[in-house]
């Protein structure tokens, strides 16, 4: 790593970028135009600001990153505690595919990729990603190159297809941490094999970033991260209340410090202020919706293309989404991870994930959201980039219609593809379970 | 030659049971040792039950496997799902916990990515665990008394088919593609040592090598689609070698001997460790790439042909390093992504021919 980089690096990072941001921020104010608030929408919450500015940041020092220090690129499963200890900058291309997918530019971006042979029916972050890594210009900049890819097989066997590509294109190593699918009970032989990997990430996670691995800032870093997602669990629990004090399209952005920044303070110190803001909004009576009438689970990843039209549809009904499948996957196992066991714990934490173990798992979850988040309907986003997400869910839906006498409906789109969306056939199977819920709450107080 | 109703009916016959396997890699002698009949299912009939469990884009493979499935043929006492990607994962599951077709079902996780001390450990492990539930599920016990037995069978089927693939490859066989790929398929349900036997046969009455001027390929997929290989006869295009899922991809074409000694399981567990590169593992681009140029070079191949069923993600992610790599030596290559079983005519034909063409 070059000297003259790493001074940049710390420069902007301490100096440059606060001021830059500062200024933007500035000018942003000065040139807004004030528009009108919706009013279905609760007060917005304080913490998107700070949000905002933390993201933005992680992003913009992103591009002096380079050089600077060893950046890898990993899945946002992999094991992200070994390598901050190691000073890695890290770069979540899923991250990146939800951010590109959210300003609508998936398509353009897939775009290298395809005509590179990728199929279109291929994963469209994966699609994003090796479509940047061919030349196509991301919203967010450039990302720094990679010096080493990390690929945790916990979320999908997609991931390892994809890193393969990327450490062809980038022609930088591969390291795999491969969680057996878990169908029952997780065995010893299971946490033996994934402990070991881990382990062997060690060596060359060192050579790459040209220093020694220290247990003492491991220690420090999986007792942070741990914290972290535990203080997100806590924040997706304030939802339990009636108002709930946010949305889950709230929880689809405010989860990405949970995502990209585990291990780190910033992390750990935004979500003890979030979850101080939404207690403070449960105390007050304050919902993310101004009239809530009947509450939603969301199951799969976010179409992200169409988060905000979601909201109003629903958030004018008075639909609350209030929890998710998804933007429980960072809290759900984070207890597991024990310091007297480093190694062992975290092939718990990492491989009890939701997608890396049966439907009969995810079917018991489920049930436990909707007792616990009191749930009057499910929407299941069936998409084509996510088969362990979304193969199974007719069947989910099924059993919990039946047994939970919850409404539900299921909409085939996409997280980031706008091309094998249907309007009108999201629209007719949206409106259907509006109707269903209404239906339900024929005593709840009409809508203004 | 014995077809599948008559291998299955042979099993029921003789008081054994049958066991469906959903694509992939698993540790066949074993189940033979539990006096399981494994009859593989790659591609059965189409049905319409399975789209009310699957959506559209998981691959055919999957809906027809489902179909089987939903079917509930009596024959088959318990399904084996090998983990091979992400719709047969969750197909797993879904049939498990929701469909509950009444007959056990178990996974088999093989480790992903390139062979490690930690994968081989694992791998072992995996084959053993497979042992108790098989044991426990259908009443033989983890260690069953006929193991070895299955391991040699197995031995002298890899061998009967290393040497077909080898004539294949070298001097040639008279046989056409689609009654190669018959006989080289029999092994999706006869037992290890009937395969071994009929292979042996059908090399023996092979009447040898055919009138030169065929265009010798490689072919590289998933299994071998009998709709593709009639269109290839037809076209007089010989399968010199392949790097499928379902065929040349189960067996190390050096018939490296065992590292496992005469521990059945460490040789159980040595054959998986030591198969070709597989997309739907993780192996490596650069290992597959050498593979397949390894194939090509030994069979004195013109080009390589890929067969992809639509939809089947770990193929469609390994192509386009495949191609430019195989570009790179500068062999010709062609891909296509079909329905399975497509028509032997039409846009598929045209295809093919325009390829042809181009390498005469």
């Amino acid at each position: 790593m070059s000297v003259n980089q790493k001074l940049r690096y710390l420069l902007m990072r301490e100096l440059g970028l606060p001021a830059a941001l500062k200024g933007r921020d500035l000018t942003k104010r000065l040139r807004r135009k004030p528009r009108p608030y919706p009013d279905w929408l609760g007060p917005p919450l304080r913490c998107n600001a700070r949000l905002r500015s933390i993201m933005t940041r992680h992003y913009l020092l992103a591009k002096y990153a380079e050089g600077a220090m060893p950046v890898a690129w990993v899945t946002s499963g992999a094991p992200v505690e070994l390598l901050r200890v190691l000073g890695y900058y890290t770069v979540y291309p899923e991250n990146h595919g939800a951010v590109c997918g959210a300003r609508k530019v998936g398509v353009a971006m897939s775009q290298p990729a395809e005509r590179a042979g990728y199929s279109p029916d291929l994963c469209s972050y994966a699609r994003i990603d090796l479509g940047q890594a061919l030349g196509a210009g991301s919203p967010v900049g450039r990302l720094p190159t990679p010096d080493v890819l990390i690929c945790s097989t916990n979320i999908c066997q997609t991931v390892l297809h994809w890193y393969k590509q990327l450490a062809w294109l980038y022609g930088v190593p591969l390291l795999l941490f491969d969680t057996p699918f878990i169908a029952g009970e997780l065995g010893d032989a299971d946490v033996e094999y994934m402990a070991d990997q881990l382990r062997a990430l060690i060596p060359p996670l060192e050579r790459a970033a040209g220093r020694a691995f220290d247990e003492k800032a491991f220690e420090e870093i999986a007792r942070r991260s741990r914290q972290t997602s535990l203080l997100w669990g806590e924040a997706l629990a304030t939802m339990q209340a009636r108002p709930a004090p946010m949305s889950i399209f709230d929880a689809f952005v405010h989860m990405a410090p949970v995502v990209s920044l585990r291990g780190l303070p910033v992390a750990e110190q935004y979500y003890e202020i979030l979850v101080a803001e939404l207690k403070e909004r449960v105390k007050q009576g304050v919902g993310g919706l101004k009239r809530e009438r009947f509450r939603l689970l969301w199951d799969n990843i976010a179409v992200w293309f169409k988060v905000a039209d979601f909201a109003r549809l629903f958030g004018e009904a008075g639909g609350a989404f209030v929890a998710a499948t998804y933007t429980n996957a960072w809290a759900e196992t984070a207890h597991h991870l024990d310091m007297s066991t480093p190694f062992e714990s975290m092939a718990k934490a990492y491989s009890l994930v939701v997608l890396n173990r049966d439907l009969s798992h995810r079917v018991h979850l489920m049930k436990r959201i909707i007792k616990d988040y009191q749930i009057d309907g499910v929407l299941f986003h069936s998409t084509r980039s996510c088969k362990p997400y979304s193969v199974g869910q007719y069947d989910i839906q099924a059993q919990l219609a039946r047994e939970c006498s919850v409404a539900t409906a299921v909409v085939e789109a996409d997280t980031t593809d706008t091309r094998v969306y249907s309007e009108g056939a999201a629209a007719t199977r949206l409106e259907a379970l509006l109707e269903a819920l209404e239906a339900r709450q024929e005593g709840a107080p009409p809508l203004e | 030659m014995t077809s599948r109703k008559e291998a299955i009916s042979r099993q029921l016959q003789s008081g054994g049971k049958v066991i469906a396997v959903f694509p992939g890699r698993y540790p066949r002698a074993l189940l033979e040792a539990h006096g399981l009949l494994p009859v593989e299912v790659w591609d059965p009939p189409e049905g319409t039950g399975a789209g009310a469990h699957l959506q559209v884009f998981v691959c055919q493979i999957a809906h027809r496997g489902l179909e089987l499935v939903l079917n509930g043929p009596d024959e088959v006492s318990g399904l084996l799902f090998p983990h091979t990607c992400d719709s047969l994962q969750n197909l797993f599951t879904v049939v498990r916990d929701f469909v509950k077709p009444g007959v056990p079902c178990l996974m088999f996780y093989p480790p992903r990515g390139a062979p490690t001390e930690a994968s081989r450990k694992y791998v072992e492990a995996a084959v053993r665990k497979l042992g108790a539930e098989l044991g426990e599920a259908f009443g033989i016990g983890p260690e069953p008394a006929g193991l070895t037995a299955a391991v040699d069978a197995r031995g002298e089927a890899l061998a009967a088919l290393r040497e077909m693939y080898a004539r294949r490859a070298g001097p040639g066989l008279g046989a056409g593609n689609a009654e190669f790929y018959d006989v080289v398929r029999r092994w999706e349900y006869l037992p290890s040592a009937d395969f071994a036997r009929e292979a042996t046969d059908f090399l023996a009455a092979d009447e040898g090598v055919k009138a030169e001027g065929g265009v010798r390929l490689v072919l590289s997929g998933v299994f071998p689609d009998r709709g593709l290989l009639a269109l290839l006869d037809s076209l007089g295009v010989e399968v010199c070698e392949d790097d499928l899922l379902a065929c040349g991809r189960r067996f190390a074409r050096d018939g490296a001997s065992s590292l496992g000694g005469d521990d059945p399981w460490a040789i159980m567990a040595d054959w998986l460790t030591g198969l070709p590169p597989c997309s739907s593992m993780g192996s490596p681009l650069e290992d597959r790439g050498e593979f397949i140029v390894d194939l090509v070079a030994r069979s004195r191949a013109r080009a390589v042909l890929f067969h992809t069923p639509k939809f089947c993600e770990p193929e469609l992610f390994d192509h386009p390093f495949l191609v430019a790599r195989l570009k790179e030596k500068t062999v010709p290559v062609h891909v296509i992504e079909t329905e399975l079983h497509p028509p032997a005519g039409g846009q598929l034909a045209t295809r093919l021919e325009a390829f042809l063409e181009m390498l005469a």
